[in-house]
């Protein structure tokens, strides 16, 4: 066998083969594109032919085939171009209607979108015709056409929509139907342009939305704030005439308290200046009995003064004229040295005084006012311990702030008592006549004088067993020393 | 010599060749570029033809089978491809 025969058998090999993997083409599409296989089979067929009648006429086996080689090598070349052409289109027309597929798609989604919403959709154009309208929109446009007097006009010139495209994008624009507050709709319309598509005629999408109800509880808010304002404008006048009401009062107490006092000091001065030169036989002797009753009556003229005075301090605490003079004081030094000069008191009633200040603190404080606060807690204590009792005043650190506690094993207060007894004239009630009684003031200047001063005081106490009455300094009032 | 049938053939193929270069770059097709490998050999083979009534006869003639058999190699190469390739798609869907 020739090499030409040779090869003629392996071309003829490999279109046999061609030609049968081709019968094994599963065709996916229908119309043109399933033709591919059978164009395939006929062009690889009429090279299987023209192999075989080579190897027919090298082998030297015939010739008679070779006369029609000719007319299949014509055809290969139109074959080829035609399968290429079939191909094209068929594509073609798969991605047409591939296309077309996702349009309708989208078109659906788009309109179930459109109807699904709660809003009026509609597209119109610049001569105000409606291309595209879901049912909320349709009810709109019949509200409002109802309302122009049910003459059905069209829905472009119920909403002046010519206008609303052409001014496009339009971001919120109020409608309403007729002038009955009453039956009135309310119709918000929004506007975005949309692209024209080729022609000249401008596109857009209107959303109208009845906000009807919201424009009516706007409406409603509206009236309840003006309402409402003018409720606090007249409360408000009200509040400033009762509180300069109450500012005149309290002056005029005040003016009251304070002439009072003054008209008390002086004939109690008196008395006790001369009621002590009586005493001190200046004028003449007096009988012992005299003096008795002088003595008396000094005691009762002092009593009477203190109580004028602690009115007096109350009066110029609470309205506010309290002074505070800021000074560094050695804390616990200062209160035992105050202590010390209330330890006659104290032997008098045969109650035990004690100071205990283990670290002194150093503070910024009124001395005056810090005196007066614990010499009245002292004196409260000594007043209502019994006799072999005794009264402890601590100073120590409690977290950040100093604690100023005046501890007594005195009769106690009753739960119920312990914010009373800071009121101004407020005691609690004894049923012990030998012990002296006050005059109510000392704790209410006491609070007022803490208050002035920004610390707090509390009391802790159990009736029966005593009270410990604490005043809290605030870490602010630390002196700095370092 | 040349036969008439062999310049009929080089005239289509001369003429349709352009036209379907056009086309051939817009189809997606499994085993494209073997197809268009064994349409190349398979043209080759019609030139050859001529030319050996020309020049070198024995070689050409020989030349003018080899491309017949490369044609004949590639095409089967892309038929199994496209084949293939259809199987696939069709157990997929």
């Amino acid at each position: 066998m020739s090499l030409v025969a040779a090869i003629d058998v392996v071309a003829a090999l490999a279109f046999l083969g061609a030609f049968v993997a081709a019968l094994a083409i599963k065709s996916h599409t229908r119309g043109v594109g399933a033709s591919l296989k059978y164009l395939l089979m006929a062009g690889v067929g009429l090279y299987l032919f023209v192999s075989v009648s080579n190897v027919l006429e090298h082998a030297g086996i015939t010739s008679v085939l070779d006369a029609y080689e000719d007319f299949a090598e014509v055809l290969f070349v139109p074959l080829v171009a035609y399968t290429l052409y079939s191909r094209s289109t068929s594509e073609q027309l798969l991605a047409a209607e591939s296309a077309e597929r996702c349009a309708r798609n989208e078109h659906s989604l788009l309109m179930s979108v459109v109807e699904a919403t709660p809003a009026g959709i509609l597209v119109a154009n610049e001569v105000g015709d409606v291309s595209l309208a879901n049912d909320e929109a349709r009810r709109i446009v019949g509200l409002l056409q109802q309302a122009m007097g049910g003459e059905s006009p069209r829905a472009g010139a119920v909403l002046e929509l010519a206008a609303i495209v052409r001014s496009a994008p339009v971001p919120g624009l109020l409608v309403s139907t007729g002038d009955d507050d009453v039956a009135r709709t309310w119709i918000s319309v929004r506007a975005m342009p949309l692209g024209n598509e080729g022609t000249d005629v401008a596109r857009a999408v209107v959303v109208l939305e009845d906000v009807t109800e919201r424009v009516l509880t706007e409406r409603e808010l509206e009236g309840y704030r003006l309402d409402l304002e003018q409720l606090v404008d007249r409360r408000t006048g009200e509040l400033l005439e009762v509180n300069r009401d109450l500012q005149e009062a309290n002056q005029a107490r005040q003016r009251f308290l304070a002439n009072m006092s003054h008209e008390l000091r002086t004939p109690l001065n008196s008395i006790i200046g001369f009621t002590d030169l009586l005493l001190r036989e200046l004028p003449g002797p007096v009988t012992y009995e005299q003096r008795i009753q002088l003595g008396m009556v000094k005691e009762s003229s002092a009593q009477l003064l203190g109580l004028v005075d602690d009115v007096l301090e109350l009066a110029r605490v609470e309205s506010g004229h309290g002074v505070v003079t800021l000074s560094e004081v050695e804390l616990g030094a200062r209160i035992c040295a105050l202590i010390a000069s209330m330890s006659a008191l104290a032997e008098v009633r045969g109650v035990r005084l004690a100071c205990d200040h283990p670290d002194d603190v150093v503070v910024m404080t009124d001395t005056d006012k810090l005196g007066q606060i614990v010499r009245n807690l002292v004196s409260n204590a000594i007043k209502f311990t019994d006799r072999d009792g005794s009264v402890t005043v601590g100073v120590a650190a409690r977290g950040d702030a100093v604690a100023v506690a005046v501890a007594d094993t005195g009769i106690g207060i009753a739960p119920e008592d312990q914010e009373r007894i800071f009121e101004a004239f407020q005691q609690v009630d004894s049923t012990d006549r030998a012990r002296p009684q006050g005059t109510g003031l000392g704790l209410a200047i006491c609070r007022e004088l803490s208050d002035l001063l920004g610390y707090r005081m509390t009391v802790e106490s159990t009736p029966g067993e005593g009270s410990t009455f604490t005043l809290l300094i605030p870490s602010a009032a630390l002196a700095d020393r370092t | 010599m040349y036969q008439e049938s062999e310049i009929v053939d080089l005239l289509m193929v001369l003429f349709l060749t352009p036209i379907m270069a056009v086309s051939v770059r817009a189809i997606h097709v499994v085993g494209k570029r073997r197809f268009i490998a064994g349409y190349t050999a398979i043209v080759s083979g019609y030139v050859f033809t001529i030319a050996e009534g020309y020049v070198a006869p024995v070689l050409f003639n020989t030349l003018e089978h080899a491309a017949y058999a490369v044609g004949g190699v590639c095409f089967l190469a892309g038929v199994v491809a496209l084949a293939h390739a259809s199987r696939v798609r069709a157990e997929l869907s």
